[in-house]
């Protein structure tokens, strides 16, 4: 038997047993797309601008968030992200009624965001780019609180 | 023969071997431009624009003011599951609205986008909204 047949052999067999432990190890790739971000040269500009609400929603589009910022005063938020997980997962079969795995992997939740916050009149007074633990919050919102008509006659 | 019988074998493991997965899910119905485009700033009130569109996802209070919010999610993933290596890759896009309404309970201020149906299947290493 020719050298390059035994090579062959040893390689089919090494892949023969690969596939045969395919619950030991497995290694993942996987990403998650959220949303896109919005127009850079847009959000400057209207950052730059001070633009009024109006004018940043028509070049930004509709936030993923809205909220009550201060008294009057509102936040928007613009969230999107893009996770690209790797990672190696080990299984290792103890006895019949016990098996041990490890996965380990680099992962993170949140999402980046951009936050844009308006006076009691509308207008963009400050903008913030970070690091969004909620996209859907943004900021500390307010509690809710019933309405003063109910709280006086109560 | 031999070689014959190897390439079978080999042909056999593979269905056993690995996977694909192709998934689409949504949440909440479409929200029609048309509808959103017939709103109008200054004239359109809370009332009609709930009549128009449905009951909204979310109603935040801004002091005096309010928001609505509705919005439609599209998200696709795709993957290939192998005996050795999984890949999985999810893409998740929305038709968002913002209806903004004084303490007149009259809108304001229309903010929609629609990107729900860009949402793509795609592999991990596919560079897409680019």
């Amino acid at each position: 038997m020719s050298a390059s047949r035994h090579i062959a052999r040893a390689a089919s067999l090494t892949l023969l047993a690969l596939l045969s432990c395919s619950s030991c190890v497995r290694l993942n790739w996987n990403r998650n797309r959220w949303q896109t971000p919005p127009n850079k040269e847009g959000s400057a500009a209207v950052i730059a601008a001070g633009a009024p609400l109006g004018e940043v929603l028509s070049v930004l589009g509709a936030p993923v968030a809205v909220r009550e910022h201060r008294r009057d005063s509102v936040v928007i938020t613009y969230g999107w992200d893009e996770v690209d997980s790797k990672g190696v997962n080990l299984s290792v079969p103890v006895s019949r009624q016990l098996s041990l795995s490890l996965d380990v992997r680099n992962n993170r939740t949140g999402a980046r965001g951009l936050l844009l916050f308006f006076d009691r009149d509308l207008r963009l007074i400050a903008a913030e780019e970070g690091w969004l633990q909620n996209p859907r919050d943004g900021v500390r919102t307010r509690r809710p609180s019933l309405p003063e008509t109910v709280l006086s006659t109560s | 023969m031999q070689l014959r019988i190897h390439a079978a074998l080999a042909l056999l493991l593979v269905p056993l071997s690995s996977a694909c997965l192709v998934d689409r899910t949504t949440t909440n119905v479409p929200i029609s431009r048309e509808v959103v485009g017939t709103l109008t700033p200054g004239t359109t009130t809370a009332r009609e624009a709930v009549a128009a569109l449905g009951a909204p996802l979310e109603v935040v209070q801004l002091g005096l003011r309010s928001a609505y919010r509705y919005e439609f999610v599209v998200s696709k993933r795709a993957g290939l599951v192998l005996i050795l290596v999984g890949l999985i890759s999810r893409d998740t896009r929305s038709d968002r609205a913002w209806l903004f309404f004084d303490e007149e309970d009259v809108l304001t201020h229309v903010a929609a986008t629609f990107e729900g149906a860009d949402s793509q299947y795609a592999m991990p290493w596919d560079k897409v909204h680019e």
